[in-house]
């Protein structure tokens, strides 16, 4: 089993350079140690702000990469890969979220909502992540290139300037694909 | 669904009347319509989506990912109950759910804890189907299986209790590079018989991985998650994409084109989807075995349907190419594993599991024999496999039946730190012992591993037995006594471990080894705690200690029953005890040797057990 102990800089962006050497154990050993970064980050957050928050842009995958690649030596398709990574980290950790919820609410479970989470509650956005979840796995279907500027944007936090690195396109293109998987979700999930 | 070439002209479409004005853009639409008109339907529903009130993901999903992360957190920090089980730290996390380590409350041991994914409990049924194979491959109670406590809920979490393995996955171990093919035949063979008696029990496992191979420190193997892939697999259909019968597949789509999942194992009848029978953890685990070798999977792809693809049409790379000086026996039975069609494999895990053990001792008695031929075996050290006739010469007899109840239970075997000298014995010439301990592992009766030498801390089980090997450079008499129950005085009571029968001498011969029991060995009797035993050498018959020979007959099991012997033993242990000691270990061969001045030589050797 792994160790606990925390991952060094070093060890994530070595990583990042077998993965993209086509060493796909690297990989296994990343997601952990970027999972366990996500939540540990998101928690301090929680911690060091309790009560309403505003929405920022700032990402927690942003602050995973900063927390976790030695800057020095990371490449920047290794970037663009820790980037894409943990999009779709937060994206599973989102959607199984929002299914356990649903699975409880489904068995009668009524959450209790402490007063702290009854405040954030009005900031939540509408979107049912569930649904939200199938609709991108349609859309990949036909145009994997559309739903992976949603993954990046949406559940990665990333601008278009930085998805359009992380996918080699173009700041145009990114736009476009934006713009376009955003009216067919919305018509989608009828939101 | 949209065809993708259509999907991308819908796209253009959009792009093109989003940069349109009102009524040019209803013109444009309307063209659209008549040419097109499936593609006109789509394109004005998106514009009118598109110009709804409000916004939609204007925002990163930012702060619904702190909640839901928050949640969860909330859920199995450190600290928390789950059940009676507290959450000490995250192990690690995988496709099939979090695991803890945990502590069980009322047993006061570790436990890994489990949390399976709320999509996997979804439904009741299939949920008893997995406790039920999963709990029947635990009951087989084979040590290659890990044991599970318990598979409960508790707060609408469903949660998995194990024992804790102090190791590492088979992947974790690969990372340092490809295993020498004595270390990986051990591993398989291991990991065959417990898929072995699992087939016998009708439990087919269907996803063999390294991921879900431990090896603990003293290099065995556990099989985990048994029943758990069918679990996994059988997903509400909600779930269902391309992606959803590679169940351990945790992440797709991270880069364009790129499909990142772990069908690498997979036998092809379940990458085609097929109904899977036993046969398929043989191909799986051929496929482990091929890695262990190669240093790499023997299927490989940039995206999962690659994998896959190459595990129904396409033949690995020879082993003997991917890892030169690989055992021919050993590429032929990995070839066989993996043949394509099930019907051209190993027909039961029992006959792969023939052929592993076969070639396993082969290689041994290979190894062996080049050795002996080199000479690197001194004379006085013979392997243990050669020293059984030479012990005749020590144990006359070898009834040992006391030893059955004397209860030797035994783990982590530490030497007490010598004691400060309370004289010093300058003239008096120096004495050494050696000795080692060596575990057999057995289960239910049988013996299932090689001996081992124990080296660093072992968890033991009660079925585990031991047999200490002590020998000296110098010829004297040896006497080992073990603490037995307390009596009402407060002092110990003591039992003869040796000499091992009433007529058998103490005599050891310089640079003999003697096996105690030898050919026999003690057994635990499973209560925990610690074993002392004292060893005593000395360089003439001990009169205290000969008078308790008498007790190592079949009625009283070497137990002291004379007070009046007993309080001889005392005193003379707390003359001799402890004489000034230094003690050497030995890394390699697991050898501890004891060096003190003085004509008798008393050593302590603890050896506790949870």
């Amino acid at each position: 089993m792994p160790t606990s102990g925390v991952p060094t800089q070093h060890d994530v962006t070595i990583l990042l350079a077998r993965w993209s050497g086509g060493d796909k154990a690297a990989l296994d050993e990343l997601v952990p140690l970027v999972y366990v970064e996500l939540r540990r980050l998101a928690a301090s957050y929680l911690r060091r702000r309790p009560g309403p928050r505003p929405l920022e842009a700032t990402s927690l995958v942003h602050e995973a990469y900063v927390q976790l690649t030695d800057q020095s030596s990371i490449t920047f398709e290794n970037r663009a890969q820790f980037f894409g990574l943990a999009a779709k980290l937060m994206r599973d950790i989102l959607v199984d979220h929002a299914r356990r919820r649903h699975a409880a609410k489904r068995g009668g479970n009524q959450l209790m909502l402490s007063l702290g989470e009854a405040d954030r509650v009005g900031t939540k956005p509408e979107i049912d992540l569930l649904l939200l979840d199938m609709a991108l796995k349609r859309l990949a279907e036909t145009e994997a290139g559309y739903s992976r500027v949603v993954e990046l944007r949406y559940f990665g936090g990333l601008t278009i300037e930085e998805t359009a690195e992380a996918m080699h396109l173009s700041h145009a293109t990114v736009e476009r694909y934006w713009n376009f998987a955003r009216a067919w979700l919305r018509r989608e999930l009828d939101a | 669904m949209i065809p993708p070439a259509d999907m991308r002209r819908l796209e253009q479409l959009f792009y093109q009347a989003a940069q349109l004005g009102g009524d040019e853009r209803a013109a444009f639409v309307s063209r659209i319509r008549e040419s097109e008109p499936e593609l006109g339907i789509e394109l004005e529903a998106l514009l009118e989506a598109d110009a709804r009130e409000g916004t939609f993901m204007g925002a990163p999903v930012v702060d619904a990912a702190l909640d839901a992360i928050a949640d969860t957190i909330h859920e199995v920090q450190p600290g928390r109950m789950l059940g009676r089980y507290t959450v000490v730290s995250p192990i690690g996390k995988g496709g099939m759910g979090e695991v803890f380590l945990a502590e069980d409350s009322q047993l006061g041991r570790k436990v890994a804890l489990k949390l399976l994914p709320g999509r996997f409990t979804d439904s009741e049924d299939r949920l008893r189907r997995f406790v039920q194979e999963a709990k029947a491959a635990s009951a087989l109670n084979h040590p290659n299986i890990i044991t599970i406590h318990e598979i409960g809920d508790a707060d609408g979490t469903h949660f998995i209790a194990t024992e804790f393995i102090e190791g590492r996955t088979l992947r974790g171990h690969l990372a340092r590079g490809k295993l020498a093919a004595s270390e990986a035949l051990d591993i398989a063979t291991q990991v065959a018989g417990a898929i072995e008696a699992a087939h016998k029990a009708g439990i087919v496992h269907r996803d063999i991985k390294p991921e879900n191979i431990m090896i603990r420190r003293d290099g065995y193997a556990k099989v985990l998650d048994f029943g758990l892939a069918k679990l996994a697999q059988a997903q509400p259909a909600a779930d269902a994409s391309v992606d959803s019968h590679f169940s351990t597949a945790i992440m797709n789509s991270t880069k364009p084109g790129m499909v990142i999942g772990t069908p690498r194992y997979m036998s092809p009848e379940q990458a085609r989807g097929l109904v899977t029978d036993s046969r398929t953890d043989i191909f799986s685990l051929g496929v482990v075995i091929y890695e262990m070798i190669a240093g790499r999977a023997p299927f490989s792809g940039d995206t999962s349907l690659d994998v896959a693809a190459a595990i129904i049409g396409s033949e690995p790379d020879p082993l003997s190419e991917v890892a030169p000086g690989v055992p021919s026996g050993l590429e032929r039975i990995v070839g066989k594993a993996m043949r394509k069609d099930r019907r051209d494999r190993y027909q039961s895990m029992h006959e792969l599991l023939a052929d592993l053990k076969d070639l396993r001792d082969e290689l041994a008695i290979g190894e062996r024999r080049e050795k002996m031929e080199k000479g690197r075996i001194p004379a006085e050290q013979p392997p243990s496999r050669g020293r059984k006739s030479r012990m005749r010469l020590v144990l006359v007899a070898v009834g040992l039946v006391f030893a059955v109840s004397a209860g030797v239970a035994v783990v982590l075997p530490y030497l007490r730190p010598p004691a400060p000298p309370a004289t010093e014995a300058v003239a008096a010439p120096e004495r050494s012992i050696r000795y080692s301990i060596e575990v057999q592992k057995y289960r239910n009766g049988k013996p299932y591993l090689e001996p081992i030498r124990l080296r660093d801390d072992i968890n033991f089980e009660k079925d585990y037995r031991l047999r200490l090997y002590i020998g000296s450079s110098q010829s004297g008499y040896l006497y080992l006594l073990n603490e037995g129950p307390e009596l009402d005085s407060g002092k110990p009571s003591y039992i003869v471990m040796f000499p091992t029968t009433a007529n058998g001498s103490a005599f050891l011969d310089a640079n003999r080894q003697v096996g105690i029991p030898e050919p026999e060995w003690f057994q635990f009797d499973g209560q925990s705690g610690t074993e002392k035993i004292w060893l005593v050498w000395a360089d003439r018959e001990v009169a205290e200690l000969e008078a308790l020979k008498a007790f190592s007959n079949e009625k009283d099991k070497g137990f002291v029953s004379d007070a009046g012997k007993r309080a001889g033993v005392d005193a003379f242990l707390e003359a001799n005890t402890p004489t000034a000691t230094t003690v050497e270990r030995n890394e390699t061969t697991a050898e501890a040797t004891v060096r003190a001045r003085g004509d008798i030589l008393v050593h302590i050797i603890r050896l506790s057990h949870r």
